[in-house]
């Protein structure tokens, strides 16, 4: 640690009726540099900054910033003492332009008039010298989430502010966006603010932060100079056991068997439209699909789920699953689950036509109960409760239990969209390790997934969406970062074994 | 200052739980009003007015409840006899079948009702002859008429009302056998009797299709039909109670009808152990029915009408002219 | 019994409003309280008005839990009431066993069936229900003056409203429960609604279908995904709400009346919602919110006769502060919860 601490957090707690978020939590960040904030879901590393940031108040504890005690009411506080913070989901205002959205901000803007003008110069001033620069006329609907970011960095620097907390930043940008991030970043740092990042993924905070402080259920576990540790080391510590990565894949994919085959999908739902879709999934076999998000990710996946729910003039070609199939929903909370309803009812969703589950019009609920307990024992899902409410479990369980009720059906083909998804390493490893055995057991799985590693990691094969098309295939040996985050980026590869071009 | 409060509120509810009905010998009486209710500046005020008049005069204790419901007329009725009330009187005909199945029961309670005929021993039934009352406003309609075009905005569409029409419509051919009538309802429900703005809406079509005159016989939506004569700057007539004052000057008269001397008879009959039950009839003969002449449309009723009509008074209550009648048609 | 808390709150905002018109709050509270249950008659009255509003609320809390909104009960009723009467009216000579469960049954399958129409637009046009039943009612309303006036009207009467049933309709006979209940509107068709409700909570929690049901409230979503057919659920859901919402007819006219009025509901389908909200739509507990509803409904008729300053307008805003205070509460939980769901 060198310099002044510029944030001090002191035996900081905070609980939420039973559950104590923040418990004795001390830490402190140096002026002048770029902190990362790591730990699972949940760990309350999210709540902690918000204290900072005035959305919460602490019940014990004292934070202190440039050595002096605050105690923010709320946000309106913690602006005025120069903090900024950058939320996961962008509270922008779509239907106005980049300029409207920063004049919102302006302290006061309720109640005084403000030269358009004069504003816009000093923000372009302003943008210039950080390396943020946007088209200030264009509408947010306009923006790619890069700029939308950028805006919102953008929103924080025009109040002067010395402390910018991002929350999350890269879980929407693709790698090069990430790249361009990081750059800015640093030159902020540059420029003396203090920037907390809070993240989830070690390689960024590997390759930008220059201290790293570790949360776990609650509790600061350690604070640590990047350059003095290593990724294990820090996963570790995030988990609180050491992680195992299972061996490569012993058997191969059977190519006698297709479980999943697509020929000349075209489809369309609201703005997202897919174009000329052909492959197919082997049993034994997980092909992975990257893209950055919004690329037609959603409109496959109805297709392939639900493909009668569209409209049938929007939807052509051929889709044919052989087997039973399940999907892994891609936002678990809208499409997977009833969250206000105890997690035995969540288990039997989409189990409720089971003949061992029904007996004539009714349910046997002794039965279903014993196969969530067995699926919560397996799966290790935390508290082991099945009448809690779903919505009370941690993401990771809450993805636990999917997989859970998903898997335990045997199916052939497997959809995964987003398995992991706002789930903490522990369980994201569990899941990976769940999706592999599923596979060894002969399932065919199609991986959709924005974390280029996840689909690294698991995938034989990986095809880019682009705008609504395949724009690439990688098969495992030619996997590379690089690459596939350039057909990402819309970079056409041309590559040998593409099948399907 | 807490034991204060408590001590004050426990006395309050002790008192409360104990407090008992005066038993002082005054006669008590019930009066059960329609859906309208008592500020509807019609029917159902007049009735209102006699019996406060008298609660001053008389000094009676009286009690008057608001139906909320159809449902809940027998119950009030029931509830005032059961309370042992000397005298439960009931404003309008909706009250008919409820007072015909709780008078029976309660042989000591009197029972009065209003444009209702309920023959039992204890029930008192006041029935007025709407018909003549409306055939001397229709004459005074076709004599201030100056579109040779009338019009009757009625509230809702059940015998009694088509009465009015009737009477009003033979009373304006009796002066102009050619005039024009034109003739609407609010509606077919109870709530005819208190939607003002539907009643204006239809004033406003009659006025437009060139009637100059209307007249208006449905409760608390009357006042509709007068906020339509005072935009559109033409003439009506009330009904029920004396409506002049409402808007002076665009109100040519009003049909009245003594229901405030029959409930004050009927109290002060029921006070001095006069009380009989049967029907009695009010028409132009004892001033039952009658049209309405005050400060407020004095100016409206020429000399000349006024002559023309009371000598028709003569002649309907002489029997010289034939008031047609809904009641009594083939 | 968390709604208990909004009831009082609501309650205790009334009686002190009655406390600054001039009444003695104790007093109003102890006429409330007389009126529901002070004698037998009183208590008869109640539970007449209970009736009606334990299948209403039946009919708004099952519409809820499949994540609908169906403010077309009080048109529902209508229908199905018209359509007992109608029945009773115009096939008299059917035997008594079966005509009051012909009568029944027809006005079950209107009130289903008028309940179907939204369900159906809903599935078909994505039509929102809320519009559809609120239009629906003014259908119904009209549709029923029509057939009660110009069709089947009561000649003997000014009154608008239908004509009798034959006698064969009528179980005035063997209704236990209206002898013991003389000289008031209570009938056997409370211990029917008793027993819908006990059923209606068996196929909501026990059945697949409930479920099913309850699933597409929750997240309809995710139950399609789970391969629940979201179509099925919204149309049979709205006809089951359609028929609670007509067993009315079976207390209002083949128990009591005989015949249909115009204007007989005072908006039971509207106190309903007050009532399933109440019962945070546990079909057993909707048996409960109706009768204190229903009490409160009798009670403030009461107090319209029993005091000089609280007048029949004045019994409605006391009314209306209890809903208010049990809708306050649901809203407040509702705000927590999502709040906790934000953490």
């Amino acid at each position: 640690m060198n310099g002044n601490p510029i944030i001090e957090f002191q035996g900081v707690s905070i609980s939420f009726g039973d559950i104590s978020a923040n418990s004795e939590v001390s830490f402190s960040v140096s002026a002048g540099t770029i902190h990362g904030i790591i730990g699972e879901n949940g760990a309350g590393k999210s709540t902690a900054m918000n204290i900072l940031f005035g959305l919460y108040l602490a019940d014990q504890g004292k934070v202190l910033i440039k050595g002096k005690p605050v105690r923010f009411q709320s946000s309106i506080d913690a602006m005025n003492e120069k903090i900024g913070m950058v939320h996961q989901h962008f509270m922008l205002a779509e239907t106005l332009t980049a300029l409207d959205n920063i004049l919102l901000y302006q302290k006061g803007s309720a109640f005084s008039i403000l030269r358009r003008d004069e504003q816009k110069k000093h923000l372009e001033a302003i943008a210039k010298r950080f390396g943020f620069e946007i088209d200030f006329d264009a509408k947010i609907s306009e923006l790619s989430v890069g700029a939308q970011q950028r805006l919102e960095i953008l929103k924080i620097l025009s109040q002067d502010s010395e402390i910018l907390i991002l929350d999350e930043p890269t879980a929407v940008l693709t790698p090069q966006e990430v790249q361009d991030l990081f750059c800015n970043l640093q030159k902020l740092k540059s420029e003396g603010k203090t920037i907390l990042i809070i993240t989830h993924k070690l390689k960024e905070v590997m390759s930008l932060t220059d201290s790293v402080t570790v949360f776990r259920a609650g509790k600061v576990i350690t604070t640590k100079v990047t350059s003095e540790s290593n990724l294990a080391e820090l996963a570790e510590l995030m988990v609180g056991h050491r992680l195992v990565t299972p061996q490569e894949r012993s058997t191969a994919a059977d190519s006698s068997q297709t479980v999943l085959r697509v020929s000349n999908l075209n489809a369309q739902m609201n703005s997202s439209k897919i174009h000329d879709i052909n492959f197919h999934v082997h049993g034994k076999e997980i092909v992975g699909i990257a893209g950055v998000e919004g690329n037609g990710q959603d409109i496959l996946v109805r297709s392939l789920i639900d493909k009668q729910g569209l409209n049938k003039k929007n939807f052509s070609g051929e889709v044919s699953v052989s087997g039973t199939m399940v999907s892994f929903p891609e936002d678990r909370l809208r499409f997977g689950c009833l969250p206000s309803r105890p997690v035995w009812e969540n288990f039997f969703l989409g189990q409720q036509g089971l003949a061992k589950f029904n007996w004539g019009p009714f349910i046997r609920k002794t039965e279903i109960l014993k196969s969530t307990k067995r699926a919560i024992e397996n799966y290790d899902i935390r508290p082991t409760n099945e009448f809690l409410p779903f919505e009370k479990l941690s993401g990771g369980n809450q993805q636990k239990l999917v997989v859970a009720r998903a898997l335990s059906q045997n199916p052939h083909f497997i959809l995964a969209a987003q398995p992991t998804r706002g789930v903490d390493i522990g369980a994201i490893h569990f899941i990976h390790n769940e999706l592999r055995a599923a596979r060894d057991h002969g399932a065919g799985v199609l991986l959709i997934s924005s974390e280029l590693d996840e689909l690294m990691t698991l995938s034989d094969r990986i095809l880019v969406l682009y705008k609504g098309r395949f724009i690439a295939e990688f098969h495992r040996e030619n996997f590379s970062e690089i690459t596939i985050g350039a057909a990402m980026g819309g970079v056409e590869v041309i590559t040998k074994n593409a099948e399907f071009l | 200052m807490v034991k204060n409060i408590l001590t004050t509120l426990l006395a309050l509810l002790i008192s409360s739980l104990f407090s008992s009905q005066s038993f002082s010998g005054v006669l008590r009486v019930g009066l059960v009003l329609d859906k309208g209710g008592k500020d509807d500046k019609s029917f159902n005020s007049a009735a209102y007015a006699g019996a406060t008049k008298a609660e001053k005069e008389l000094k009676i204790e009286l009690k008057y409840v608001e139906a909320t419901d159809t449902n809940a007329i027998e119950s009030l009725l029931r509830n005032f006899a059961r309370k042992n009330y000397d005298l439960v009187i009931g404003v309008g005909f909706a009250e008919k079948d409820s007072m015909s199945k709780v008078a029976p029961q309660f042989p000591n309670v009197k029972f009065a009702i209003i444009d209702g005929e309920v023959s039992k021993p204890n029930v008192r039934s006041l029935m007025f002859a709407e018909h003549e009352g409306a055939f001397i406003v229709g004459a005074l309609a076709a004599m201030a008429t100056k579109t040779e075009h009338v019009g009757f905005v009625g509230g809702m569409d059940i015998p009694l009302i088509r009465r009015f029409s009737m009477g009003y419509s033979a009373g304006a051919k009796y002066i102009k056998p050619k005039i024009n009538v034109s003739e609407n309802y609010v509606g077919v429900t109870g709530e005819a009797w208190n939607n003002p703005a539907k009643s204006k809406e239809l004033a406003i079509t009659q006025y437009g299709n060139g009637a100059d005159v209307i007249f208006v016989a449905a409760g608390a939506s009357n006042t509709g039909v007068f906020d339509a004569a005072e935009d559109k700057k033409k003439l009506a007539i009330g009904c029920d109670s004396n409506q002049n004052w409402i808007k002076p000057g665009f109100i040519l008269t009003s049909m009245f009808k003594a229901v405030d001397v029959a409930v004050f008879d009927t109290i002060k009959d029921a006070q001095q152990n006069k009380f009989t039950g049967g029907l009695v009839q009010f028409g132009l003969k004892n001033l039952g029915v009658n049209y309405t002449s005050d400060k407020y449309n004095e100016k409206l009723l020429t000399a000349e009408m006024r002559t023309k009509i009371e000598e028709i008074k003569k002649k309907i209550i002489l029997g010289q002219i034939q008031v047609p009648d809904y009641f009594k048609r083939k | 019994m968390k709604r208990l808390i909004g009831l009082f709150v609501g309650l205790f905002i009334a009686l002190l409003i009655t406390f600054f018109a001039g009444e003695n709050p104790f007093h109003i509270f102890s006429i409330l309280i007389k009126s529901a249950f002070g004698s037998m008659y009183d208590l008869g009255l109640t539970l007449s008005y209970t009736t009606p509003l334990i299948f209403c609320g039946l009919s708004v809390a099952v519409s809820f839990h499949a994540g609908l909104f169906n403010v077309g009960a009080e048109g529902q009723l209508t229908m199905a009431a018209i359509t007992a009467a109608a029945v009773g009216i115009l096939f008299p000579q059917v035997p008594f066993p079966f005509a009051p469960i012909l009568a029944f049954t027809a006005a079950l399958f209107v009130g289903g069936f008028w309940g179907f129409i939204p369900g159906w637009l809903r599935a078909v046009r994505g039509s929102h229900e809320v519009i559809i039943t609120i239009m629906l009612n003014f259908i119904a309303a009209g549709t029923a003056n029509w057939l009660a006036l110009k069709v089947i009207p009561n000649l003997n009467s000014q009154n608008p409203e239908t004509a009798m049933v034959s006698n064969n309709y009528l179980f005035k006979d063997y209704d236990l429960i209206a002898r013991i209940f003389p000289d008031t509107p209570a009938n056997a068709s409370f211990g029917v609604a008793i027993f819908i409700a006990v059923l209606m909570w068996i196929i909501i929690w026990k059945t697949t279908f409930g479920f099913e049901l309850r699933a597409m409230g929750a997240n309809s979503e995710a139950a399609q995904r789970a391969g629940i057919s979201k179509n099925k659920i919204l149309v049979l859901s709205m006809i089951i709400s359609g028929m609670l919402a007509g067993g009315v007819a079976l207390s209002e006219v083949l128990g009591s009346a005989g015949q249909y009025r115009v204007g007989f509901s005072p908006d039971y389908g509207f106190i309903g919602i007050a009532v399933a909200l109440l019962a945070n739509n546990n079909p057993i507990g909707v048996i409960f919110a109706a009768f204190l509803m229903g009490a409160l409904h009798k009670g403030a008729a009461d107090l319209d006769m029993e005091t000089t300053t609280i007048t029949r307008d004045f019994s409605r805003i006391i009314q209306a502060f209890i809903i208010l205070g049990v809708a306050g509460q649901a809203y407040w939980e509702h705000l927590r919860t999502s709040r906790i769901r934000k953490n």
